[in-house]
């Protein structure tokens, strides 16, 4: 009997020895936990307030952005009323020194000069359009339509486009579903192929090949033609605003056509890329994301 | 040597021979703790090797008969007390092959200091497993309990062939798992 109460005692003991050893660790435990909260707690807080921080910073930058908006509409409004309005007069008084004029016996350097003055008013007048339209593009923009490509290229190359007889327009490829701003998706295209046209050196034997290419990473709508080719040093100026590759008084173009193309296709998430060796033709990708397009059977 | 090694080894010791043995194999030698363990503690791996040795030297097992029977006695408690262990696994091989890259490193989070066994699996066939363990601490005897163990638990029958490939001193032993 005496012996089994030493061991019991013992046992006891052991357990005692047991917990208390338990409760330091535990308590050791508790201590780092309590600790890491502690520094977790920190690095939240830290982490907030640099969120506060940041978000200050970018209502700054919308402010801002607001404003540099806001001065942009009212330059816009300027430039449609304050300046088209002078061009619209001088281009009146134009005609009425031409009405003037007519039959008087004048020299004919001044019939040249009046004739002069008109294609520069026109021309300020295709530029005040241009900075117009490429302002206003992304306003038009927000409305998105399930357009049907192969409908669209057909409505443009039947309907819109003015052509000469001989040029010939070959559509191959894929045509799926496109969600995008029609009229605006429309004027892409529509520019690309009429520019395809214009700068042909040989409208006889011109030809602009249309090819749509389904892509691991979306869809290609490739427009081609084999005329002179861009030379690759002006692969970037082409999208560049007002920057002609000709001089002003050779062209009647104003630089905003492909700037207006490429603002279209990045708005839809795409890009334009341009492929062209001098002397070879010239091909224009416009590049759309998978998430615009719909493949239909 | 984590603390629920002692714990499981001294209840085994009770439920097997009663706490009088107990309290003997802990009297007759002088062990730093004493014999009071708490499984969340960490002890020298000595106490136990102390511990095994007068529990022979009592019952008049030998000590590797010893190591076995607490081999498969531990990964029974295991299974009970650590059921998310074996939530991924099917069958007894695949649970030996998580070993090494899942259960030890969940582990070495929660017991950074832990010093563990290290156990390298290599399938030779459909039915064989190749184990090589690794330890310092020459306990072959205790892995082989665990595998036997790992089997029953899973209801599968094996055979295993046991190889020294260290020089001798047991710390570097390749069993050959067979499924019959």
């Amino acid at each position: 009997m005496e012996k089994k109460l030493q061991i019991l005692q013992r046992r006891i003991e052991r357990e005692r020895a047991a917990r208390k050893a338990a409760e330091a660790i535990l308590e050791k435990k508790s201590r780092e936990l309590y600790y890491a909260n502690e520094k977790l707690a920190g690095v939240n807080q830290e982490l907030e307030e640099r969120i506060v921080e940041r978000t200050k910073e970018l209502e700054e930058k919308v402010k801002s952005l607001k404003v540099a908006n806001e001065e942009l509409n009212e330059i816009t409004q300027v430039v449609s009323h304050d300046l088209k309005s002078p061009l619209r007069a001088i281009g009146s008084l134009i005609s009425f020194l031409e009405e003037d004029i007519k039959g008087t016996p004048v020299n004919q350097d001044v019939y040249d000069y009046v004739n002069l003055i008109r294609r520069r008013v026109k021309r300020m007048q295709n530029l005040l359009n241009g900075i117009l339209e490429y302002i206003n593009i992304g306003k038009t923009l927000t409305r998105i339509d399930k357009v049907e490509l192969k409908g669209l290229l057909d409505a443009i190359i039947w309907n819109d486009l003015q052509k000469p007889t001989d040029f010939q327009i070959e559509i191959k490829g894929d045509f799926p579903i496109i969600y995008a701003n029609g009229l605006r998706l429309k004027q892409a295209i529509k520019h690309l192929v009429e520019n395809a046209i214009k700068y042909h050196h040989n409208l006889e034997e011109g030809k602009v090949t249309i090819e749509g290419i389904l892509t691991m990473q979306g869809y290609d709508l490739c427009i081609s033609d084999n005329g002179p080719g861009i030379p690759e040093r002006y692969h970037e100026k082409v999208f560049k605003i007002f920057q002609l590759l000709e001089s002003r008084d050779t062209t009647e173009s104003t630089g905003i056509g492909l700037p207006i193309v490429k603002k279209i296709v990045e708005f839809h998430g795409g890009e334009i890329i341009l492929e062209s060796d001098f002397g070879i033709g010239a091909k224009f990708i416009m590049r759309f994301p998978k998430d615009k397009i719909q493949i239909t059977n | 040597m984590k603390g629920v090694v002692f714990t499981e080894f001294l209840d085994m010791v009770e439920d097997k021979f009663g706490y009088e043995v107990v309290d003997e194999i802990i009297e007759s030698s002088d062990l730093p703790h004493n014999g009071a363990y708490t499984s969340i503690g960490t002890y020298p791996h000595e106490e136990i090797v102390t511990l095994v040795v007068n529990l022979s030297k009592t019952t008049k097992i030998d000590v590797p008969t010893l190591l076995h029977t607490f081999g498969f006695h531990l990964f029974g408690q295991f299974s009970k007390g650590y059921p998310s262990f074996f939530e991924k696994t099917t069958d007894a091989f695949n649970f030996l092959e998580s070993i090494e890259d899942y259960i030890h490193v969940e582990v070495k989070k929660l017991y950074p200091d832990a010093e563990l066994p290290r156990f390298k699996c290599k399938r030779l066939g459909n039915n064989v497993l190749e184990m090589i363990y690794h330890s310092d601490r020459s306990m072959s005897d205790l892995a082989l309990g665990l595998i036997d163990g790992c089997a029953k638990h899973f209801n599968e029958k094996i055979e295993v062939d046991r190889e020294d490939i260290s020089e001798g001193d047991g710390k570097v032993v390749k069993f050959i798992i067979k499924k019959v």
